[in-house]
């Protein structure tokens, strides 16, 4: 029976684990046991033959089988960007662009109309609070009125609504006739001044012309003007409206601007 | 080829270069092709398994653990699937080594019937002790790696190593692998 330790010793020399003074001392050892010399030469034996085992390992060549059934996409690599890369991708993105311009489109709507609201909705100011600013373009409806004057005969018929403000005179005119009338509008060059003559509702038949101190309306059928006057001085002054037929007169009146 | 450059390929292969991996097959297909064939004793069936190993290995490897050896864990998953593989031809073994054998002996060269018999002494091993034979011996690891291997303690892998020695000179002699019988 061989001593576990001596086996042990065999097997560590055998796998060259031991250094060059062992194996001597082991051999001393072997030379007087034949029976652990016997293991010793067995197991260098069986060392040999998985040697030699070693040696002729089968070739094999599994390569391209292998990488066939592989997931190739498995570890794609994922482009890592920096943030500062990140940002500039996101702010220069078409997609933001349009949101961004969508939302500044938003704000500065919200912007206009709190100005413009604020002249709508605010309150109402007193004529001379407001004298210089654009107060002066507001509706006919606002105006002050001057007079509304009716004429009508056989020959021709005429109304006269006549409003102001402080830079502006507005004079809605109806006229109707069978027959050609001339209407006469004629005022102070000092107190007013002819800003404008729209033929609202006008034939063919009918024509007006104006000069800076009268306006004149040759009218056939029903026709309607509205005349605008540059209200100069804010001073009482008189615009005279005359209805001529045939240059004989048929009526005449005025309006007074400016009342005190 | 060293441990430093297989973690170099394994870290190529992590960030998408293929051709690494292939450099990782051609270094370790052999051993292990070699190792699970002196396992099930069948060509086809052993490229089959390292096959799947490759493949497994090549699923696993962002789980791979540096402070390791590659082929060690190469190795043990190669030795797992190779076991589980025994497990489940288990009732066809017996039948196909009779087979086996009929057929080695009617070989003349006496090299080679002392090969054969090596193999058929390996068969009658317990599994654990036939690959820690195959591991010491075919490849010529350390109790170390062969620790690192099989995730047994060194003095473990001493002591079943030990025990698998007198198994397989036991079942030589009975099988006079040796001249002195």
């Amino acid at each position: 029976m061989i001593d576990q330790d001596i086996i042990r010793r065999i097997y560590r020399d055998i796998d060259g684990e031991l250094d060059f003074q062992v194996p001597a001392e082991l051999k001393n050892f072997l030379a007087k046991n034949p029976e652990a010399e016997q293991l010793y030469r067995d197991w260098a034996k069986i060392g040999e033959k998985f040697r030699e085992e070693k040696e002729n390992f089968r070739e094999v060549d599994l390569k391209q089988q292998i990488l066939n059934k592989i997931n190739m996409e498995k570890y794609v690599p994922s482009e890592k960007i920096s943030f500062s890369e990140k940002m500039q991708q996101v702010f220069f993105s078409p997609r933001f662009k349009i949101g961004f311009a969508f939302v500044l489109g938003i704000f500065l709507g919200i912007f206009a109309f709190s100005i413009l609201n604020q002249g709508v909705t605010g309150k109402k100011l007193k004529q001379q609070d407001v004298s210089g600013t654009m107060w002066d373009s507001r509706s006919y409806d606002d105006m002050v009125t001057a007079d509304n004057i009716l004429y009508e005969s056989p020959m021709a018929k005429a109304t006269f609504n006549v409003k102001y403000s402080t830079r502006l005179v507005e004079a809605h005119i109806n006229i109707s006739s069978l027959y050609p009338v001339k209407l006469a509008i004629n005022f102070d060059p000092n107190a007013f001044m002819t800003f404008n003559v729209q033929n609202t509702n006008v034939n063919a038949q009918t024509t007006a012309m104006s000069s800076y101190n009268y306006v004149e309306i040759n009218n056939v059928g029903d026709n309607q003007f509205v005349v605008l006057l540059y209200n100069k001085n804010n001073l009482s002054n008189k615009i005279n409206f005359t209805i001529y037929q045939n240059e004989i007169p048929l009526y005449t009146n005025s309006v007074t601007i400016n009342k005190e | 080829m060293s441990i430093q450059d297989d973690n170099i390929l394994i870290n190529e292969v992590l960030k998408g270069k293929i051709s690494s991996f292939g450099l990782l097959i051609d270094k370790y297909q052999k051993p292990v092709y070699n190792l699970i064939f002196n396992m099930v004793e069948d060509e086809d069936q052993a490229k089959d398994i390292v096959q799947d190993v490759f493949i497994k290995v090549y699923e696993k490897l962002e789980s791979f653990n540096f402070k390791h050896k590659f082929f060690s864990w190469l190795y043990r998953i190669a030795i797992n699937d190779t076991i589980n593989f025994l497990k489940n031809r288990k009732n066809f073994e017996t039948l196909t080594e009779q087979n086996e054998i009929q057929e080695e002996k009617t070989t003349n060269d006496h090299k080679e019937e002392q090969r054969r018999q090596l193999h058929a002494a390996l068969r009658e091993l317990r599994t654990d002790h036939r690959v820690l034979i195959l591991l010491k011996y075919f490849f010529g690891l350390s109790y170390e790696e062969i620790s690192d291997v099989m995730k047994i303690q060194e003095k473990m892998v001493k002591a079943r190593l030990f025990m698998a020695r007198e198994k397989l000179r036991e079942v030589l002699i009975k099988n006079k692998f040796f001249e002195h019988d």
